[in-house]
């Protein structure tokens, strides 16, 4: 106790200085927007990069149990491989084309027409047992990311972009109470009609709630529930769950129903940001309505 | 008791000056001249440092408040920061009147004319790069950060002389 306050009677001035400037630095970074946004990214940058860090070590532990797994996944792309070569081989006889320029003529005609790009990213961070969920992914405005592009999984949706720094993005979980979409059935590969409102419920990670179905559709338990187009976040028909549960007795004439997620949020690894190509141009059009 | 009041009125007397004047003084939208940092440079050795650290914090805060415009706290983290670089710094560069040779007691006010200019000089610049890098909180426009650093450090540099040498020096 002595030796407490003999080093801070010794630094007392030390002590006082540093004190003061971490006010004033509280101050300048809680007080002035821009100030504080500017530090946010920062820390947000630290965050990202220490994160990374520490999954290279977590990773690396993982990939040697992981070993057989790899095998195995390897072998099944081996057969994704094969399959394509032999569409390849159908296609040069169907259509008598015989080089590798032709075909690859065909799938960038094909690229041209296509309204979404994917952007190919690792989580660095992850949360899901909050009722507020948040991932970190390690692609940026670098990477041409920006706010408000939808985030899915190679199985379902997983997210949203809410902010964006020069090197990682914040994603508002779909496991995050405030996160909202709206859903379709689909059968086969039809798209069927809208239905409603995609809500989770923070209960659990594997369920979600679809709410205000209207009366009037009749929902078959285990139908796939997928995005509906009308946004230009998420393309139309992108898998979200399947019908779990019908809770009957919403609001008037509405009611709800639980859906399966099919994202594993425990076990996010790769996922992809949809850019959207359409989206300015899209915009643009509604910026055009004349103000009444 | 005179001499205390005397530091509370010239305080306020440069604050007011640096609010309602300096800030409008701004040249080709680049440069400011920080003449409350006088009063700081001039604040006696003799008294405690934690009187020193604490003038620089609330002189600081005081102009931040006051000028309406840039950002709460600012001022006074430079301001302290300021109070407290400049000890160490005296010590380098010692005393330039030869009554106080070796003593190593320092009076502010009773130096030679170009002791001033290493006593300013590098204080300035570290009050301003401190200042400008953290309005922006980032090295971003480096350039122009940069030049708005140089300009404001030598507007500030060249005011603070002149006022020293028509009023503070003895």
């Amino acid at each position: 106790m002595y030796r407490l306050i003999s080093f801070l009677s010794t630094y007392r001035n030390v002590i006082l200085f540093f004190f003061l400037e971490v006010i004033s630095f509280r101050m300048l970074v809680r007080y002035n927007d821009h100030q504080r946004h500017q530090f946010g990214d920062r820390m947000f940058e630290v965050a990202g990069t220490v994160q990374e860090l520490r999954n290279g070590v977590q990773d690396f532990q993982r990939r040697a149990v992981d070993y057989d797994q790899r095998v195995a996944e390897i072998d099944s792309l081996f057969e994704v491989v094969d399959s394509l070569r032999n569409l390849v081989t159908a296609y040069k006889i169907h259509t008598g084309a015989d080089s590798a320029d032709s075909i690859r003529n065909f799938f960038e005609e094909s690229r041209t027409n296509e309204d979404f790009r994917y952007i190919p990213c690792r989580v660095v961070r992850n949360t899901v047992d909050n009722l507020y969920n948040y991932i970190t992914i390690d692609k940026g405005r670098k990477d041409s990311v920006e706010v408000d592009m939808g985030v899915v999984s190679p199985t379902g949706v997983v997210g949203r972009v809410i902010r964006v720094s020069e090197h990682y993005s914040l994603v508002l979980s779909a496991l995050n109470v405030s996160f909202k979409l709206s859903l379709q059935t689909m059968s086969g590969d039809t798209l069927g009609e809208s239905i409603g409102v995609y809500e989770w419920d923070g209960r659990k990670t594997s369920e979600a709630r679809l709410t205000y179905i209207p009366g009037s559709v009749e929902l078959a338990l285990g139908t796939n529930v997928v995005t509906s187009g009308f946004s230009t976040i998420f393309p139309a028909g992108y898998p979200v769950g399947k019908v779990k549960n019908v809770i009957e007795g919403g609001e008037d004439g509405f009611y709800d129903a639980t859906i399966q997620l099919s994202t594993d949020f425990h076990r996010l690894g790769t996922v992809f940001v949809i850019r959207s190509l359409h989206k300015a141009e899209i915009d643009s059009l509604y910026q055009s309505i004349p103000a009444p | 008791m005179n001499q205390i009041l005397r530091q509370v009125l010239s305080g306020l007397l440069l604050i007011l000056l640096q609010v309602f004047l300096a800030n409008q003084m701004v040249l080709y939208d680049l440069a400011t001249p920080y003449i409350f940092l006088l009063f700081l440079l001039f604040f006696p050795l003799e008294y405690p440092k934690p009187v020193q650290y604490l003038t620089g914090f609330m002189v600081g805060l005081m102009v931040d408040w006051l000028s309406l415009q840039g950002p709460i706290g600012l001022h006074a983290f430079c301001g302290t920061f300021l109070m407290w670089v400049r000890e160490p710094l005296l010590g380098v560069i010692g005393s330039s009147s030869s009554a106080h040779r070796g003593t190593g007691e320092i009076k502010l006010n009773d130096q030679q004319g170009v002791w001033y200019l290493t006593y300013f000089l590098p204080l300035i610049l570290i009050y301003l790069a401190l200042h400008v890098f953290l309005e922006a909180m980032s090295f971003a426009p480096f350039w122009l950060l940069f030049g708005k650093l140089l300009a404001s450090s030598l507007y500030t540099l060249v005011v603070c002389l002149v006022l020293t040498f028509i009023f503070y020096r003895r």
